[in-house]
């Protein structure tokens, strides 16, 4: 167990390798980001819309051109499965529940027509309709899946009849000591599939081709809880150095064409923020840029995806996310994992507020300095919020604070030719919501 | 006190034996007196050889009387008075000496003197001893009658021999070993000068301790030499004043503080097939090991490379948690600090350590593995002493005395200083905030007590503690799959274990002990929390009875409690062959236990039949039972040694051993309380060859055969979560042959080379192809040495050569978009080996020795060439790309020891 507890330390905290073997930060190759359900929980009867974050590196980017630039499609194929994915025989990811045992599920169930479970979307987004009513879900939770059996679907419980074959979201105080019978679970999880195969594979390894990633929608199993709602992004500032006089004395530049990265996704922001460029190679430039735009909630000036902002190669810059503070909502029913234990496994309090982690990702340089910031940051809610400050007033500012802001040094141009870099940062809450936002930088040769 | 040899013969040239005998007459009262020989000698005429009256073939005989005369100036002032005399007689009859047994009252008189001047008138037949005559001591008593009114008489002259003046000792000293302060006894002390044109010397050979004395000595200058040997040469010269001692202590410096000149108690007989000990002197200079002890359990045959760092003992082809460590008899259950900085018992403390990598006695159980005994010190200190070592890791002392003649005792403790090192080091902006760095201590006390040559009382105390806490200032770095930032490791354990050994001839042995502890663990690595308290009581009582040379009988009981209890909040444990990966962390599973009893009692037996003198049979058997799993378990085993000739041995034994689940493997939340004990079956032959008393080559060929494995439950074929985690469907299959060529201690060289070939496979549950057991390793090699140089320099070395463990290849990865992290998709399982492991390691020693005290100093070069040995394949966090993970470079481990 302790050998065990050591490699997950060592795992989650630092991964594995030496800096240049290992950075999940820089973007270097074909990725999928991160995938959003709009809403997060959609309630029965009502569809939720699942949209991917994919990045593609430029074409002649150094790792390798393209040997067929532009004329491949980028492709989607989405499924979703009632159980986790697991590992067939010949390594592919397949729902334990086929479409016929999912047929007859749902009519056992009364549920009627669902979403088919394989491909049932080659967009770059798909629509997903919740079937399930939430006591139904509640029910399953519990243990309750004679329907399934007489369905056929697998029922076979892992622990000797201590847990649901379901994964449900437990409430605080609960945990997998309780009989499932016992259990009141605050959301039920199925799991989305996704398959993207870039449109330059030839830039990823032999057989990481296609990308696939899963990707997790809790449904609601309480009626009377309010579901959860995707953080709020509004853009990356860039706060200390500020560009000395860059909306009169800008000399901009176009973005190079070859420069200019494919950054897949939907907007995720609702409020006017920054749009992320939807254009795959060759659509984006070359464009007139403006100056950059002030922000007028912080000091600092926006990174927009057309390099407005021109920033200092090896110099410390701060940045800074423009998130409102309400991204970490208050919950009215919070989860096993938001109960904090000593070492001695006292309980020590219940975060009431969610947790937030933002993943930080670049096309060059390094997060961090002195100690803070890095490539993750997160807002972990201090114990002693009060449980009834709610959604305005509770959340510590010094640590949210800390959370939203980082440093970001950008490289010499022997090491990164490009006058560009895009920068990303993903925000996951805790209870599966996610938002994102991008902006691309400048790079001015240090003088 | 010792007189010096030329002044003791002088002496006894000039005082005959006295030997006690009675005489009658017809005034003498005849009665024997032995005790007066005592008297004699005390009066420095050396101790004599008392034989009692009836000894003697023939009776001194009276034949000149002697005139005694009433003393003038007692006239008037006493009547009749009688004195008795001791009177000592030579070979010759004639009176050589003579004293007042019995005075008359009141003293003063003179009658004392008169009789004393008469007695050396008296003539005798001499007594004499099977025809020979001899020297005796008789009692005669003169009678004085009351005389006549005193007629005024000349006074009469008596001639009175002066007293011989008492030899003064004017020159001593002590003689102790340089360094070690052992007092040296028996040795030869000269002085020694010129007087004239003659040379004149004495001797004298020092006490138990190490005291010599001479007498008399002339004024002046002396030459001394003292020429022990096995030490350097010593001489010096003393000034020897008029009217004063001269006390001197010498230090005497041993021609070489060789490790290996440990004195070793007769080593117990060989009975496994295979069994190797190794004593602490040796563990102490073993290059590669840092003096630790069971780090050198890595160089033995049979034992496969662990990752540098982890300190796991893997033996033929088990896996490590299957290894058991016991302390004299008595499991435990941590032995490394951090899981394998360093081991929790210093080599001050033991004595040796006994290996038995499979076909062990009926003595041992719950394991389908191998084992380390550790044997603690015999404590026989023969003065107080000890040591104080320091080196990169920690420092440590270890202090020992004897309690009278009966009792010792010893106590060690060593702390790290890691936590300074790494508190010096760290940057005020670190990412951390540092409330216990790591940290470990241990502590040992060992105490002795033997009231009587057939008993024995040992106490040993010892523990164990170690604490490591951090908190992440950025909280957001864990990820979202965990919640929190503290990150805490805190594990401590303790034993108390008492023997009593009872010895009363040599045909009986028993040995009862009895411990209690307690095992604590607080670890918290985000929301993960390991936090449980083991308290542990054991009972073992062996006995062994000889009834003859051709047959003994080792038996005994033996009985384990445990008390569990524990909250415990983590992902469960991966299984031998499972591989970890970041999704686990997901799948956190909670258990709470309170007092959770288990006890384990045992029975064994084990015959000694030596039909032939030259055949060993050991037919044995154990009992078991296991309330965990609830199974009685039957485990007969049988070893055997033939001498074919008197240099070559043939072996071989089969044996049956049950080993527990472990905790997590049984609990209802992670594991499966259903599942029962694994076994396996050891098969083992082979030869022993002894060229020479100090070699040895040894060829062992082995087979273990595993069976109620416990497995990884597969998923249904249809999906879906099996209905158990585990089950006991696993087997597993061990093969292969060990070398060794051993070169056994002596005074300048101790090594082996130790070769094993060897497979190890498993087939999981539900499988139908035999997969690579996960440490197997067909090939590893070691070569070792350590030799000792003039001056107290020593050197050895170490090589080694190891296949690398297998591998799983990745063959593609999926996201986890939820939790931003990757799962790798793998190949064939264990289709791919990690690059072989070599490297050497050298070791330099060197004390210097001072009149009081011992300084040593170590250099560890570890790993000399600098070659980079992949430990094992490391990936990107995408598993897009992948490289080896090296072991350590070249570095030094430096120590210095004063040894006291």
């Amino acid at each position: 167990m302790r050998k065990n507890l050591l490699l997950a330390s060592v795992l989650a905290l630092f991964g594995c390798g030496n800096r240049n073997f290992n950075r999940p930060d820089l973007l270097t190759e074909p990725r999928i980001l991160a995938i959003q359900a709009e809403p997060p929980q959609p309630t029965v009867g009502t569809s939720t819309t699942l949209r991917a974050l994919v990045y593609q590196p430029p074409v002649t980017n150094d790792g390798g051109a393209c040997p067929d630039p532009g004329t491949a499609p980028t492709t989607y194929a989405w499924s979703w499965c009632l159980l986790p994915y697991v590992l067939d025989t010949n390594n592919n990811y397949v729902c334990p529940i086929n479409q016929a045992s999912m047929d007859q599920v749902l009519a056992a169930l009364g549920a009627g027509t669902a979403t088919p479970l394989d491909d049932f979307s080659t967009d770059e987004t798909a629509n997903l309709t919740n079937p399930f009513p939430a006591a139904l879900l509640h029910g399953l939770c519990r243990g309750d899946i004679g329907l399934l059996s007489a369905a056929g679907a697998p029922t076979n419980r892992p622990d000797s009849g201590q847990s649901s074959p379901f994964q449900c979201d437990r409430p605080s105080g609960e945990n997998t000591s309780t009989p499932v019978a016992q259990t009141d679970p605050i959301g039920f999880q199925i799991t989305i599939k996704l398959v993207v195969t870039p449109s330059c594979p030839a830039l990823l390894p032999a057989g990481f081709s296609p990308l696939t990633a899963l990707f997790t929608v809790h449904l609601p199993t309480q009626d009377a809880l309010p579901g959860n709602l995707n953080p709020v992004m509004n853009g990356i500032f860039v706060t200390s150095p500020l560009p000395d006089g860059i909306v009169p004395s800008y000399d901009a530049a176009p973005i190079p064409q070859d420069d200019a990265a494919a950054l897949d996704g939907a907007t995720t922001d609702d409020d006017g923020g920054t749009s992320l460029a939807d254009g795959a190679a060759g659509t984006a430039g070359p464009a007139e840029v403006d100056a950059g735009v002030p922000s007028t909630s912080i000091t600092g000036w926006e990174l927009d995806d057309r390099g407005s902002v021109p920033i200092q190669r090896q110099q410390h810059v701060s940045i800074q996310l423009d998130v409102p503070p309400t991204s970490s909502e208050f919950l009215v029913q919070p989860g096993m994992l938001d109960d904090e234990y000593n070492s001695n496994g006292d309980l020590l309090g219940t975060m009431r507020f969610e947790r937030l982690s933002f993943a930080w990702f670049a096309e060059a340089g390094d997060f961090g300095s002195d100690g803070q910031g890095g490539r993750r940051t997160g807002y972990l809610p201090d114990l002693n919020d009060p449980s009834g400050a709610g959604p305005d007033g509770g959340v510590d500012t010094t640590l949210f604070q800390q959370a939203i802001s980082n440093t970001w040094t950008l490289p010499f141009a022997s090491d990164y030719p490009p006058k560009t870099s895009r920068i990303i940062v993903v925000v996951r809450d805790s209870r599966g919501g996610v938002a994102w936002t991008s902006g691309v930088a400048t790079l001015e040769d240090k003088p | 006190m010792r007189l010096p040899r030329v002044f003791v013969l002088a002496l006894l040239a000039m005082v005959p034996t006295a030997v006690n005998a009675a005489e009658e007459s017809e005034d003498q009262g005849t009665k024997a007196a032995a005790e007066r020989a005592g008297e004699s000698a005390i009066a420095g005429k050396t101790a004599a050889t008392s034989i009692d009256a009836d000894q003697l073939s023939k009776q001194p005989k009276l034949v000149r009387q002697a005139n005694v005369a009433y003393p003038k100036e007692a006239v008037g002032k006493a009547g009749d008075v009688q004195i008795t005399l001791a009177v000592d007689l030579d070979d010759k009859g004639s009176v050589v000496g003579a004293a007042v047994l019995e005075p008359q009252t009141p003293t003063g008189l003179g009658f004392e003197e008169a009789a004393l001047t008469a007695a050396y008138d008296l003539g005798f037949e001499p007594a004499e001893v099977a025809g020979k005559p001899t020297a005796v001591q008789i009692i005669y008593t003169f009678k004085f009658p009351a005389p006549p009114p005193p007629k005024p008489e000349p006074p009469k002259v008596v001639e009175v021999e002066a007293p011989k003046p008492i030899p003064v000792e004017n020159f001593a000293g002590v003689l102790v070993e340089r360094g070690t302060r052992l007092p040296l006894s028996g040795i030869l002390v000269t002085v020694y000068r010129t007087e004239g044109d003659a040379p004149v010397g004495f001797e004298d050979h020092t006490d138990a301790k190490g005291g010599f004395h001479f007498f008399d000595l002339e004024p002046g200058a002396w030459k001394v030499r003292i020429e022990p040997p096995s030490y350097y040469p010593f001489r010096t010269t003393e000034e020897i004043a008029k009217g004063e001692r001269t006390q001197v202590t010498y230090y005497i410096e041993r021609g070489s503080y060789n490790p290996f000149d440990v004195v070793v108690e007769a080593k117990r007989e060989r009975k496994e097939v295979s069994r190797t000990v190794i004593e602490s002197a040796v563990i102490d200079k073993l290059p590669g090991a840092m003096g630790d002890p069971l780090a050198v359990v890595q160089n033995f045959a049979g034992v496969a490379r662990a990752a540098a760092g982890s300190g796991e003992i893997i033996i033929r082809g088990s896996a490590p948690t299957d290894t058991l460590y016991f302390v004299d008899g008595t499991p435990i259950p941590n032995v490394y600090h951090f899981g394998g900085i360093r081991s929790v018992l210093p080599t001050g403390i033991i004595d040796s350590l006994e290996f038995y990598p499979g076909n062990f006695s009926p003595y041992y159980s719950n394991t389908t593995a191998g084992l380390i005994d550790v044997d603690t010190k015999k404590l026989k200190p023969r003065k107080t002493g000890g040591y104080v070592d320091f080196n990169l890791l920690d420092g440590g002392i270890y202090f020992e005395t004897p309690l009278g003649d009966k009792a010792a005792l010893a106590i060690a403790a060593r702390r790290s200083w890691i936590d300074y090192i790494i508190n010096a080091a760290l940057p005020s902006n670190a990412p951390i905030n540092a409330v216990t760095l790591p940290r470990y201590y241990d502590y040992q006390l060992l105490a002795t007590y033997r009231p009587a040559p057939a008993h024995e009382l040992r106490l040993f105390v010892f523990g164990s503690d170690d604490a490591f806490k951090i908190i992440l200032k950025n909280p957001g770095v864990a990820g979202t799959q965990v919640v929190g930032n503290n990150l805490q490791l805190s594990t401590a354990f303790y034993r108390v274990l008492a023997t009593y050994k009872y010895v009363p001839n040599d045909h009986f042995t028993n040995t009862m002990r009895l411990s209690q502890g307690r095992d604590t663990n607080n670890d918290q690595f985000f929301n993960f929390i390991l936090n449980y308290t083991t308290d542990l009581t054991t009972f073992r009582d062996t006995a062994r009875y000889e009834w003859s040379k051709k047959l003994a009988l080792m038996t005994g009981i033996d009985f384990f409690y445990k008390r569990d209890s524990g909250i415990f909040n983590i992902p469960a444990p991966t299984q031998e062959g499972q591989t970890f990966t970041a999704n686990n962390l997901a799948d956190v599973l909670h258990e709470e236990i309170s007092g959770q009893n288990s006890y384990d009692p045992g029975a064994f037996a084990e015959f000694e039949l030596k039909p032939l003198p030259q055949w060993l049979l050991l037919p044995g058997v154990r009992f078991d039972y296991f309330s965990k799993v609830s199974q009685f378990t039957t485990a007969p085993r049988f070893t055997t040694r033939y001498e074919l000739t008197k240099q070559v041995t043939l072996k071989g034994g089969v044996g049956l051993f049950y080993q527990q689940p472990s905790i997590d493997q049984t609990d209802k939340v992670f594991g499966n309380p259903a599942l029962k004990c694994e076994w396996a079956i050891h098969y083992s032959g082979g030869a022993e060859w002894r060229p020479r008393s100090y070699i040895t080559l040894d060829a062992t060929g082995f087979y273990k055969d595993l069976g109620s494995m416990v497995s990884v439950t597969p998923a249904p074929a249809g999906g879906g979560s099996p209905a158990t985690r585990y089950d006991n469907n696993g087997k597993g299959r061990v093969y292969g042959l060990e070398f060794v060529a051993k070169h056994e201690l002596t005074k300048k060289f101790v090594g082996w080379i130790a070769l094993t070939m060897m497979r190890s496979e498993r087939l999981d549950s539900g499988a139908t192809a035999w997969r690579l057991f996960e440490y197997d390793q067909p090939l590893i090699l070691t070569i070792l040495g350590s030799y000792q140089l003039p001056r107290n320099w020593q050197i050895g070395g170490r090589f080694r050569y190891t296949s690398g463990n297998p591998s799983t290849p990745v063959i593609g990865s999926v996201y986890n978009a939820s939790s931003d992290s990757y799962s790798p998709i793998y190949g064939a399982k264990y289709s791919t080996r990690v690059p072989a492991f070599a490297q050497l390691d050298i070791r330099l020693d060197k004390k210097w020795i001072y009149n009081k005290w011992i300084f040593n100093a170590y250099v560890d070069l570890q790993n000399v060439t600098d070659r980079s040995n992949p430990e094992q394949q490391e990936f990107n966090f995408n598993y897009q790309r992948s490289q080896y993970g090296n072991g350590f470079p070249i570095y030094p481990i430096i120590g210095l020891r004063g040894e006291l």
